[in-house]
């Protein structure tokens, strides 16, 4: 599973993980399982919480060497 | 079919089921009617609980059919599809060998099949809701 940030960048900006959910327009257990490691999000879901947060994807989700051989 | 179809499809279907319930113990099959409007009506009041729940969380700006749900619906579909055909092919192969020759009345055999593959459903996707 792939590394983020989401946790840190949303405690960062003030949002409950309803708040996030809602704007990226998935649910609350979503987002729980994204920040607890469990879950790889779509392309489309890792950029529109990237843009929600105003970063990169790179920049929000951690990628290792061993993921991108 | 659209989500709004499919709702429409399944209360029509509820209603079909609680006449067709009503129509058997007005004529005399009683158990099998009594037992029919009883699981229509528990279904109902799950599904209304349920669609409560669902309005509640649309209205708040979620969405429950997210990809992650979708994802641990089809791999909860898989696994109850596989695991269904092995045990049901190995209960057949042993029942052949082994098992004496009974007769069994094949809608209550298909009732049974049906329940029990929508009981390993639910139970996968509880297991890999918790997992994911």
């Amino acid at each position: 599973m792939v590394e983020n940030l989401l946790r840190e960048l949303r405690e960062k900006d003030g949002m409950t993980q309803e708040d996030l959910a809602a704007r990226v327009g998935v649910s609350r257990q979503t987002i729980i399982s994204l920040e607890r490691g469990k879950y790889n999000p779509s392309i489309l879901l890792a950029c529109k919480l990237a843009r929600t947060f105003g970063k990169s994807i790179e920049e929000v989700f951690i990628f290792s060497e061993e993921d991108l051989v | 079919m659209t989500y709004q179809m499919r709702t429409w499809v399944s209360w029509f279907t509820l209603v079909v089921l609680v006449l067709l319930a009503f129509w058997q113990i007005a004529a005399g099959n009683i158990g099998f009617g009594a037992g029919l409007l009883a699981g229509t009506l528990g279904a109902s009041v799950i599904k209304w609980i349920k669609l409560k729940q669902l309005q509640k969380m649309q209205a708040r700006g979620l969405n429950p059919y997210d990809e992650r749900a979708h994802m641990i619906a089809g791999k909860a579909a898989y696994a109850s599809l596989s695991v269904f055909t092995v045990v049901s092919a190995l209960f057949v192969l042993a029942g052949s060998l082994l098992g004496p020759d009974i007769k069994v009345n094949p809608y209550n055999l298909l009732g049974i099949c049906i329940a029990l593959l929508v009981f390993i459903y639910v139970a996968f996707y509880y297991c890999y809701n918790t997992k994911l």
